[in-house]
């Protein structure tokens, strides 16, 4: 069947490569048949792989930006399910909490792809605030009122949310389908929260490496599980603020949320009791989410 | 998949590819590591080289989509020996605005790997990994359109697989 030798699993990836099925002597043995299952899945995911890539850089050109983080390294798992558009409902993507930076200054270097106005709409982790912050998913609380419970962060949260008032708001409602009811308390569900999270991951900080000028650090994390999508690379890495609050340590088992469109800074960081809490939200809002379409993807 | 329609003599007007074949050209292009740039100018060329053939009162081929597919894949081959130069496919994946792709998060989580793969290809096993998976042409058919022997197109095929696999379960979440 093949000129790539004798063995075995060779010959099963080949065959999964050319469609063909095993010869019923092999197929008969339990091993060579797993093998080919395993090499013919793979080959499907190549293939599927192929097509949303051919999808993906057929679009239109978009503004050249550098490669943005978070760089995932490999290795799908499993997938989550699709949502059905035309079951999804919509939500307006939830904007960033933010607060003002404590460190650094508007001349230090940035990040590659990511503006100084991008990085002003800075979001702070579950931190302190977490409990107030699922509160206010829960009852559609403004979200930036919500968590800017701290003095300096509510201040610098109110201040931005002047400056743009749909931070808490949610889109106009002119943006949202007729016939529902898509007020901020909709958009600050946990399900609308995590309708418009592009990747939700849990794992430990195996690696933080400061940026020379302070202003950043790259980290690594061992992805233990992934809640959204259902699969995805053993190790993500990605780039925070030096000052974000809290930090996160080499050791340290976090939560991670990255919101969709092309930010890359973690939009949530939780830690300890908070990972706990986030995760029991992610984890009971994840399939009614699926139902829900988050209005305006793309960068904000 | 059935063949687009293609522009006759009698109608040297008419476009060979449809948006349907165009859209598919420029992505066994982009796949074959044309630069976003230059993909106009690639899918012009495929439209030009139809209408050439026809113009020279040559039979149209039987399978548009298969034949305009290897001479994209040809031209990107070509693209990256005279210019020296081609789009690394993981960078601009890592740029693109992947929602409105329709692809969504599958592409950035999923497709990296991919497509990281696909940028250490030799081009001769790129090309054939893209028209095996990408435009679903039979290895002889591979074979036959590129003037090589079978077993080549099945080991290159075999040999690029057997890399991007082995990517795709590099540091596997236990």
């Amino acid at each position: 069947m093949t000129e790539q030798g004798p063995r075995a699993q060779d010959d099963v990836l080949l065959s999964a490569i050319l469609d063909e099925a095993l010869a019923p002597e092999a197929a008969a043995d339990p091993e060579t048949a797993a093998a080919h299952r395993a090499a013919v899945d793979d080959v499907a995911e190549l293939r599927r792989q192929l097509h949303l890539l051919g999808a993906a850089l057929t679009d239109e050109p978009v503004a050249p930006v550098a490669p943005v983080e978070p760089s995932w390294s490999r290795d799908p798992v499993t997938e989550a399910p699709a949502p059905t558009p035309s079951s999804t409902a919509r939500v307006p993507r939830p904007r960033p909490r933010t607060r003002g930076r404590t460190g650094g200054s508007p001349g230090t270097s940035r990040p590659p792809g990511r503006s100084r106005g991008r990085r002003l709409a800075r979001r702070f982790a579950v931190g302190a605030s977490a409990l107030a912050f699922l509160a206010a998913l829960v009852t559609g609380v403004s979200w930036v009122t919500a968590n800017g419970i701290g003095g300096s962060e509510n201040a610098d949260a109110k201040s931005i949310e002047a400056e743009h008032p749909t931070v808490s708001a949610g889109e106009p409602q002119s943006a949202k389908p007729p016939g529902r009811a898509q007020g901020d308390r909709e958009s600050m569900s946990p399900e609308g929260y995590v309708a418009c999270m592009r990747q939700i991951a849990e794992g430990e900080v195996t690696r933080r490496e400061p940026h020379p000028d302070d202003s950043w650090v790259e980290l690594t994390v061992k992805v233990t599980r992934w809640h959204k999508p259902a699969r995805g690379p053993a190790r993500i890495t990605f780039r925070m603020d030096a000052d974000a609050d809290p930090q996160l340590k080499v050791g340290q088992r976090t939560l991670l949320t990255f919101p969709k469109g092309r930010e890359t800074h973690p939009y949530d960081w939780a830690t300890g009791a908070d990972l706990l809490t986030l995760r029991t939200m992610v984890v009971k809002a994840l399939p009614a989410s699926r139902k829900i379409e988050c209005e305006a993807p793309g960068p904000r | 998949m059935a063949a687009p329609a293609v522009g006759s003599p009698a109608d040297p007007a008419a476009d060979p590819l449809d948006a349907a074949l165009e859209r598919r050209v420029r992505a066994i292009l982009a796949l074959g590591g044309v630069p976003q740039a230059d993909l106009p100018d690639g899918v012009q060329q495929v439209r030009l080289r139809l209408l050439e053939r026809a113009a020279k009162g040559q039979e149209a081929p039987r399978d548009v989509a298969a034949w305009a597919a290897v001479v994209a894949s040809n031209l990107a081959v070509d693209w990256h020996r005279s210019r020296r130069r081609q789009e690394r496919v993981g960078e601009r994946l890592a740029s693109l605005r992947t929602e409105e792709s329709g692809a969504g998060e599958d592409v950035r989580v999923l497709s990296v790997a991919v497509a990281q793969g696909l940028d250490g290809l030799p081009a001769p096993q790129r090309q054939v990994v893209v028209l095996r998976f990408y435009a679903d042409l039979q290895v002889r058919e591979i074979a036959e359109r590129l003037g090589v022997p079978e077993g080549t197109v099945k080991s290159r095929l075999y040999t690029a697989v057997r890399a991007l696999r082995a990517l795709l379960h590099e540091d596997e979440v236990v």
